[in-house]
C-alpha cells in the first residue's frame, strides 16, 4: 500500500476507534442541545422525609445486610447512616456539596481512607440533587444529560415517557465505573436502588421500607 | 399567692415521686436475689418485641417488629417480621442469618464484641445479672419499674455502646425494655411484650 493510503487508513482506523470507545450506554444516542442547564435527582431532596432502606451489600466474597438511613439535614447536606438490623451502627457520615465530608462514626475495620472515599463518592453520586449539564443525548426511550464531575463524567438517564430518573452512571468519558439504577413511581421516592461498581466486585441493593 | 406556692410545691413533690431514685445496698441485694431467682427458673422464653432505632436528626424512630425465642443455656432465635423478613439464630457458637431466604453463618467466638453482645442479650432476656468485670452498674427504681444502667468497661464495646439501660417490671422482675445507648446518645430500644416463660419450645424451632 502506498505511504499516503497507509496514513489515511491509519487515521480512519484511529478515528473509528476513538468513536467506538465512548461509553456503551451513549453509543446509539443522538446528541441534542438542551434548553435546561441543570439536571435533577430528587430522590433524596425532601427535608421532611426520613429515607429508610433495607440494604444488602455484597463486597468481594462477603455479603451483609442492614438498614441504610438517609436524611437531608440542610441545603445540599445529607446524613447517611448504616446500621445492623439490631440497630448497632456501622457508619454515620455527613456529606455536603460545599464542605469536606464528616465522619460521625465508623467501625474500626472500615476506618480506612480508601473505604471512606469509596463510600463518600458512591453516596455523593446517589444524593446529589443538581448537576450542570455539559451535553445531552436522546435514545428511543431515554433522555440523557451528562455532567462533568471530579471523577470524570456523570450521566443521568431519564425515561422519555415518564420523565423519571432511571439511572446514573459515573466514570471517565470512555469507561463506566459506577452504575446506579432506580425503580420509582414518583420523582421524589425510589422504591428500589442498585449501586454496582463496574471495576470492583461491590454492589449495594436498597429496598425502601 | 401563698396558696399558689403551696400548690406548686405539692406538684413538684409529686413529680419527684415519679422520677428515678437510686437504690440503697439492701434494695440492690434484694433486687439481684429476685432477678437471679427468676433467671434460675427460666428455661425457655418467647415474646414479641418492638424495636425502635432513634437517631437525633430523624423525624421518627425507625420501627421494626418481631418475635424471639430463647432456650437455656444459650439458644436464641431473633426474628424480624415487619417491615423486613430477617432472622438471627445464636446457636452452638455460631450466628446463623436468614435474610428473606438467603442464609449465611459465622462464628461468634472470633468476634469479641459479638460474644459480649450475645451475652448481654441472653442475660437481659433471662433476667440474669452482669459480671462486674465487664460493666459498671448502677441501680434505680421508679413507681412500677427497676432500672439498671450498665456502662461497658471494654474499649471495643464502649466504642459503640455508651451504656445499656435495662427496665424491669417491679412485680415480676421481668425485663420489659432493653436500651442500647450509643456515645452520641442515639439509641436502639427494644420493648418486650407478651412474654411467656417455660413454654415447651422444641429444639427444632431454632433453625
Amino acid at each position: 500500500m502506498r505511504p499516503f493510503r497507509m496514513q489515511l487508513f491509519a487515521s480512519l482506523l484511529l478515528l473509528f476507534s476513538l468513536n467506538s470507545c465512548s461509553v456503551k450506554s451513549l453509543k446509539d444516542a443522538q446528541q441534542f442541545h438542551s434548553e435546561t442547564t441543570t439536571c435533577s435527582n430528587l430522590y433524596f431532596s425532601e427535608v421532611n422525609e426520613d429515607y429508610v432502606y433495607k440494604a444488602t451489600i455484597a463486597a468481594y466474597e462477603n455479603s451483609f445486610s442492614g438498614m441504610l438511613i438517609i436524611k437531608k439535614i440542610a441545603h445540599r447536606k445529607h446524613r447517611i447512616v448504616f446500621t445492623t438490623h439490631f440497630g448497632t451502627p456501622i457508619f454515620d457520615i455527613e456529606i455536603s456539596a460545599t464542605t469536606p465530608y464528616k465522619t460521625h462514626f465508623i467501625i474500626a475495620p472500615l476506618d480506612r481512607k480508601l473505604i471512606k472515599s469509596l463510600l463518600v463518592r458512591d453516596f455523593s453520586t446517589l444524593i446529589n440533587e443538581q448537576q450542570p449539564i455539559e451535553s445531552s443525548f436522546t435514545t428511543a426511550t431515554q433522555r440523557i444529560h451528562r455532567s462533568k464531575s471530579e471523577q470524570g463524567y456523570t450521566s443521568y438517564f431519564y425515561n422519555s415517557n415518564t420523565q423519571l430518573l432511571e439511572k446514573i452512571t459515573s466514570g471517565s468519558k470512555r469507561k463506566e465505573k459506577i452504575r446506579i439504577s432506580f425503580q420509582s413511581q414518583t420523582d421524589t421516592k425510589a422504591t428500589q436502588i442498585q449501586i454496582v461498581h463496574k471495576n470492583k466486585p461491590i454492589s449495594i441493593e436498597l429496598t425502601k421500607l | 399567692m401563698r396558696n399558689l406556692l403551696l400548690y406548686f410545691l405539692i406538684i413538684l413533690v409529686s413529680f419527684k415521686g415519679f422520677s428515678q431514685q437510686a437504690m440503697n445496698a439492701t434494695e440492690i441485694a434484694n433486687f439481684k436475689a429476685n432477678v437471679l431467682e427468676v433467671s434460675k427458673n427460666t428455661h425457655t422464653m418467647k415474646c414479641d418485641f418492638e424495636q425502635y432505632k432513634h437517631l437525633s436528626f430523624l423525624n421518627n424512630d425507625v420501627k421494626t417488629l418481631g418475635n424471639l425465642l430463647f432456650k437455656t443455656p444459650d439458644l436464641i432465635l431473633w426474628q424480624y417480621t415487619d417491615p423486613i423478613n430477617y432472622s438471627t439464630l445464636f446457636k452452638d457458637g455460631f450466628i446463623h442469618i436468614n435474610d428473606n431466604g438467603k442464609k449465611s453463618s459465622f462464628e461468634i467466638g472470633t468476634n469479641k464484641a459479638f460474644q459480649t453482645l450475645n451475652n448481654i442479650i441472653i442475660n437481659s432476656l433471662k433476667g440474669g445479672t452482669f459480671e462486674p468485670q465487664d460493666f459498671d452498674s448502677s441501680y434505680y427504681q421508679e413507681a412500677a419499674h427497676f432500672i439498671v444502667y450498665l456502662v461497658p468497661k471494654s474499649e471495643t464495646l464502649s466504642s459503640f455502646i455508651q451504656k445499656i439501660e435495662l427496665t424491669f417490671d417491679k412485680s415480676t422482675y421481668d425485663v420489659t425494655e432493653i436500651k442500647l445507648i450509643e456515645q452520641s446518645d442515639d439509641y436502639t430500644k427494644i420493648v418486650l411484650k407478651n412474654k411467656k416463660r417455660n413454654a415447651t419450645i422444641p429444639n427444632a424451632a431454632f433453625r
